[in-house]
């Protein structure tokens, strides 16, 4: 008797403990987080005191050989991305940082020293830079775990910085390496990006629910092998090749409401759940490099300055929405503009219907740039660098000097045209409570311009699925 | 005369909403006008004789309007082609709304069937139909045929909010403006000083109120605002073709009607008795709640609202003495939920919310609990007609032309003298009350009388989703439950010797509660009649609680006593010659001890659901399916075991033999007197055959007979109760079957404790137990 009941009990327990197993595990987006090792710790490996970036690269190489040819293959170290084919001249061309113009400070050429502050390298001062030289490679700007490296002109480490003690330090990147560039992109804190800011150094919940909340680290996010960093600024992208998305972790429709899984084919997660941006530090908003030079006005880094021109500032910005299919029109050097109208330097594509297409907040930056009137192109004035406008205010000079380096030429009729960037958030994510509500857009007074976006009149009132 | 009061009110309340949304539109671009609603038809305006009005050229001759009015934007682009109008002004004055809009709609119609246009209240048309009401015509160009394109809507909230409470927008952030201290009732605080209601899609953190954790609150003030739906989605004409369609009573067979009304001839006659959807219409409750236990129960016995409009954190009133008025020109108003008002600026009264009461409540399926806000009102009424006398009057006897006191109020109040009036001081005594009736009468009232009413204003709208409702259990499910939880209706004395009594229509949704004057503060106490209901946790009888712990005290007592009489004595065992015997098989164990097992669980977790918040604090409703688990295990045991018994025949284990069997139970009551404390030895006998002596017999028959199945047919009914609520209506609900059930565990509590002592009295005191265990027990040699 007492075995035929512990069988009846080990039956039970088999048959309760499968359903159990066999019960289908939700997927959690944890499951994709990364976990890490502890890193090996590196002091051990640098005894002696550090001369010199290159010199300190060099000692990484010992150890890790491939870690540089890794690197210059990255638009990090190239300033080079996407493959794209120049509309103009059917050639293949490789764009980046290195050979596109924004309407922020405009281009790089002329201007190397101070915009390779930020370059993943060392030493790129002018347009003979050597990006096959393995110890041009800046191994510490990422690896840093000390927080006190930092890069002056040229990419090269700041003069008081104990490279020793850094290297010693070396460990994953965290969010402060890779804030110290793209939170500062722009030439201070939160220029640019608008949903990149000091803040999410250390955020709190509210100002992005991964970072803050979660204490989620760019990589988390950014991952990639072989130093091949996964992630899209379209800034300089035109493709979301090797971009990432919120669905690489959650679900392609994860809401309890069925009615908002609904609104996914047509709307991005970024736009309900980032309601604004620039929450707690401002970003520029317009730059307008017309009003430049003027003596008689009063430097001030947030309305005015004598070098840049006037500039409006904002925070808790309500973002721009457009349809976004994940490709640009990329104004690339030597295309004619429409002097007329508002010139796109990376118009979104895609539009109601359009497959792939989706509505995306997007930070607009709109400035005035100049622009040679008779050719009617954009031209990359030298400003920084020698014989730029920061240090003689000479338009034409600058004009001249610029357009020569990117191998076009000035007329030197100088005109400003009104130029507009989109950038597409991703981050300042709010935690789902703070997302936006049904009233958010559909109401009077809503967010959202329906007609602009290609629907009659509010799609709650008159129906914008399955047409 | 006292209509013409009426519309002054009224127009200055619509005033007050103009000047505020223009005082918010400072600094801003100027907005674009609302959008024209391109499926209205442009039309004439009329005159009260019928004549068309057309638009004069030049100064405008209604300056009051004129004035409050924003500059008028440019008009905007419509789809009409409009001529360039010169600067116009519009006669709003000779508009008669009845005869313009009975081109083409039948107003006599409307206006018969329209709550808005009886007695007291008459609003007209545009006042509801155009954003900004008739005053927003001046906005508006005529086309050439002297036809006028107004974006004529369904009211928007905003239009009903400007009579009945606070409603807002998403892009000014909320603010509560000190006209509130008006206490204007319709005003656009209305229901808000009511209820403490506002019905918005703004997040309350957006706010710029003072409310209590600010930034926890990070949901809209109301749920459905939020989803986009307008006061009109729920409250809506009653022929509204769209909505009847939704009706639910009618022939079974069909899911809709087609001989509804047409929209054209709704569009002629729509009824203006507007209706209040009741939550049912859009949601089935059941189909939700799933993590709630008892759905159907719960949402038998509770409008949606008890647990959904949780708190709220606008003030609302808790007392308001409308006999007087203050030095702002509104009544003596004390608030809820509101802690340190010091300043005049409601925005920085710091809101803690407050919790409303739970009261009874009539709905389409029988009586529910719904939350309400019990307010302390005196004012004065006609007595004539019942009516209260307009606010507006009131004002005008204390404040004069200057808008400060009149000198003689201050003769009349200012008992200090210093020449104010203190607000200790704004009380009616019986002379002023004399005083005050007499010129009330002069302005002509017909015979005013100050009453004292508590009013019980239901909550109906601040819906907040699943996640912020007072989802815990113990709010009502606990000895503090919001059922009975007392409340404040503050410390204005009143006007001095009036009576404080409940308003006639509040009686059903204040049954049972007393309202209380304590020295300093007048208070409804909780309710102690709860007639029919019967809440676990919170119910219980004060007398079966009482009886069974005497039952278990006593158990306990002779327990005591006779153990320690024991041990004093502790005379050994008569030694005689024992032999092992297998007594108890493997099932017989086993189903022993899964009953102890689940009855202890049992006593356990229903102890904690009878006093919730003792032992362990485990939630209250993982306690109640613990117990309600534990009781299947029990019962299938039962089962399981009374099979057993029957078909191996140890059921005649548990007959007593008739034969000598008061010679024997005497015997083993005597043992258990006497002989136990002398050492004798065991009068019966125990044996493979004979396992229960005849007192045991005697009270497993009572157990397994009555207590047992008693106990487990009201602990099913209990969970009837829950699941088929209806099935328990005859018998009262779970009144009778709760006070039983718990009689029934105090029982069963002192068998445990009787049960488990008498184990002790084997031949050593672990032995019975240990026998139960292993299943050998030793037995004395006694050939039987």
């Amino acid at each position: 008797m007492p075995k035929k009941v512990l069988v009846i009990v080990v039956a039970a327990v088999v048959v309760i403990g499968g359903f159990l197993l066999l019960k289908p595990k939700s997927a959690s987006p944890w499951d994709k987080i990364p976990s890490y090792r502890p890193h090996l710790d590196h002091a051990s490996f640098f005894p002696d005191p550090i001369a010199s970036g290159q010199e300190a690269t060099k000692q990484c190489l010992t150890c890790h050989p491939d870690s540089s040819k890794e690197v210059m293959a990255t638009a990090h170290f190239q300033w080079l991305g996407d493959t794209m084919q120049n509309p103009r001249t059917g050639q293949e061309i490789k764009v980046g940082k290195k050979n596109l113009i924004n309407n922020f400070c405009i281009g790089i050429d002329g201007n190397w020293p101070s915009c390779t502050r930020c370059h993943a390298g060392y030493g790129w001062s002018d347009d003979k830079y050597d990006f096959d030289e393995q110890t041009n490679v800046d191994c510490l700007v990422c690896h840093d775990r000390t927080g006190t490296y930092k890069k002056g002109p040229s990419g090269m480490p700041a003069k008081d910085v104990d490279l020793q003690a850094v290297a010693k330090s070396v460990g994953f990147p965290r969010r402060d390496n890779c804030g110290g560039c793209h939170h500062y992109g722009g030439g201070g804190l939160g220029v640019k990006h608008g949903d990149l800011d000091a803040t999410l150094d250390n955020p709190n919940d509210y100002d992005d629910v991964h970072m803050g909340r979660h204490n989620m680290l760019c990589i988390d996010c950014h991952g990639g092998k072989k130093h091949q960093i996964m992630g899209k600024g379209y800034s300089v992208s035109v493709n979301p090749q090797n971009g990432i998305a919120c669905t690489d972790c959650h679900e392609e429709k994860p809401h309890a409401d069925s009615r908002i899984n609904d609104h996914t084919d047509a709307v991005a997660c970024q736009t309900c759940h980032i309601p604004t941006f620039a929450n707690r530090v401002p970003t520029k908003m317009v730059w307008d490099w017309s009003k430049a030079g003027d003596d008689s006005r009063k430097d001030d880094v947030h309305n005015y300055l004598k070098i840049k021109g006037e500039f409006v500032y904002d925070s808790a910005v309500i973002p721009a929405y457009e349809w976004f299919d994940m490709t640009v029109d990329r104004y690339l050097l030597g295309d004619t503009i429409d002097d007329t109208k508002m010139v796109d330097l990376n118009r979104p594509r895609g539009q109601r219907g359009s497959p792939g297409a989706k509505i995306w907040p997007f930070k607009l930056h709109l400035a005035k740039q100049p622009y040679d009137k008779e050719s009617k192109m954009l031209i990359p004035p030298v400003t920084a660098g020698k014989g730029g406008y920061w240090h003689e205010f000479d338009w034409d000079k600058a004009m001249g000097i610029g357009a020569k380096l990117v191998g076009l030429e000035y007329s030197g009729q100088l005109g400003f045209v009104e130029t507009r960037m989109h950038w597409p958030l991703s981050h300042m994510v709010v935690p789902a409570e703070q997302a936006l509500q049904c009233n958010d857009c559909h109401s009077q007074g809503g967010r959202m311009d329906w007609k602009a976006l290609g629907y009659g009149a509010d799609p709650m009132d008159v129906g914008g699925r399955g047409k | 005369m006292k209509t013409s009061w009426k519309l002054a009110a009224l127009v200055l309340a619509i005033q007050l909403v103009a000047l505020s949304n223009a005082q918010a539109q400072q600094g801003e671009p100027p907005q674009r006008q609302a959008p024209v609603n391109e499926m209205h038809p442009a039309f004439y305006l009329r005159d009260s004789t019928g004549a068309v009005i057309l638009p004069t050229v030049g100064e405008a001759d209604d300056l009051s309007a004129q004035e409050l009015q924003d500059p008028a934007p440019a008009p905007d682009p419509d789809p009409v082609p409009v001529p360039a109008p010169a600067p116009v002004s519009i006669p709003i004055v000779q508009i008669d709304q009845n005869k313009t809009c009975a081109d083409c709609h039948d107003t006599a119609f409307i206006n018969s069937t329209s709550s808005h246009h009886a007695k007291h209240v008459q609003v007209d048309c545009l006042t509801c139909h155009l954003p900004g009401g008739v005053e927003a015509v001046q906005n508006h160009a005529f086309d050439s045929n002297g036809k006028i394109l107004l974006p004529m809507s369904a009211p928007s909230s905003f239009s009903c909010g400007s009579c009945h409470g606070i409603t807002h927008d998403l892009q000014t952030p909320l603010e509560i403006l000190p006209d509130l201290m008006l206490g204007e009732m319709p005003g656009i605080y209305a229901q808000t000083l009511r209820t403490g209601e506002i019905y918005a899609g703004q997040f309350m953190s957006s706010s710029l109120l003072n409310l209590e954790g600010k930034f926890t609150h990070d949901r809209p003030w109301d749920v459905h605002a939020a989803r986009g739906l307008q006061c009109s989605d729920c409250h809506y004409s009653a022929n509204h073709p769209q909505k009847a369609t939704w009706i639910k009573k009618g022939p079974v067979h069909l899911k809709e009607d087609p001989r509804s009304l047409s929209i054209s001839a709704y569009l002629k006659r729509p009824d203006h008795e507007l209706k209040a959807a009741t939550c049912e219409k859009c949601h089935d409750p059941l189909k939700v709640h799933k993590s709630m236990p008892y759905v159907e129960r719960h949402t038998q016995a509770l409008a949606c609202q008890a647990c959904h409009s949780p708190k709220l954190y606008a003030p609302a009133l808790k007392a308001v003495d409308r006999t007087v008025i203050t030095q702002d020109g509104g009544p003596v108003m004390q608030f809820r939920g509101i802690e340190h008002a010091e300043y005049k600026a409601p925005n920085t009264w710091y809101s803690v919310g407050y919790q409303p009461i739970l009261g009874r409540k009539h709905t389409d399926d029988g009586v529910r609990f719904a939350p309400y806000n019990p307010v302390a009102t005196w004012e004065w009424v006609s007595s004539e007609d019942g009516t209260p006398v307009d606010a507006q009057l009131v004002r005008q006897v204390f404040i004069g032309e200057d808008g400060k006191y009149r000198p003689d109020i201050i003769k009349l109040l200012d008992k200090d003298a210093d020449g104010l009036i203190s607000e200790g001081e704004l009380a009616l005594s019986k002379e002023a009350q004399l005083v005050i009736q007499e010129k009330l009468s002069a302005l002509g009232v017909k015979s005013p009388q100050i009453r004292g009413v508590v009013e019980a204003h239901p909550v109906s709208h601040g819906i907040v989703k699943g996640d912020f409702t007072a989802a815990s259990c113990e709010s009502c499910h606990s000895q503090d439950s919001r059922f009975n939880s007392p409340i404040s209706l503050g410390t204005i004395t009143g006007p001095q010797g009036v009576e404080l009594s409940v308003a006639p229509d509040s009686e059903l949704a204040l049954s049972g509660r007393v309202i209380e004057v304590n020295d300093q503060e007048v208070v409804l106490a909780g309710s102690v009649d709860s007639t029919g209901t019967y809440v676990l946790g919170h119910h219980r009888y004060e007398w079966t609680d009482q009886l069974g712990f005497l039952i278990f005290l006593a158990s306990i007592l002779g327990v005591a006593v006779h153990g320690g009489l024991r041990i004093i004595k502790r005379q050994p065992h008569a030694e005689k010659p024992m032999r092992r015997v297998y007594l108890y098989g493997i099932y017989e164990r086993i189903w022993h001890w899964t009953m102890a097992a689940s009855i202890i669980a049992l006593l356990i977790t229903g102890i904690q659901i009878h006093f919730p918040g003792s032992g362990s604090g485990q939630r209250f409703n993982i306690l109640v399916l613990v117990h309600n688990v534990a009781a299947v295990i029990m019962i299938l045991n039962a089962a399981l075991s009374l099979f057993f018994h029957i078909t191996t025949g140890e059921i005649r284990q548990f007959v007593p033999r008739p034969k000598g069997f008061v010679r024997r139970i005497t015997a083993q009551a005597m043992y258990y007197l006497r002989g136990i404390f002398t050492g004798a030895a065991h009068p019966l006998a125990k044996s493979a055959k004979h396992k229960l002596n005849p007192l045991q017999q005697v009270t497993y028959v009572g157990l397994l007979n009555v207590l047992f199945p008693l106990q487990v047919l009201t602990g099913a009914l209990l969970w009837i109760g829950g699941v088929a609520p209806q099935v328990l209506e005859p018998i009262g609900g779970l009144s009778i079957i709760g006070p039983v059930h718990n009689v029934g565990s105090w029982l069963f509590l002192t068998f445990i404790v009787v049960h488990v002592y008498l184990t002790t009295t084997g031949h050593t005191p672990g032995a019975l137990i240990k026998a139960m265990v292993s299943g050998w027990e030793m037995l004395e040699e006694e050939a039987e």
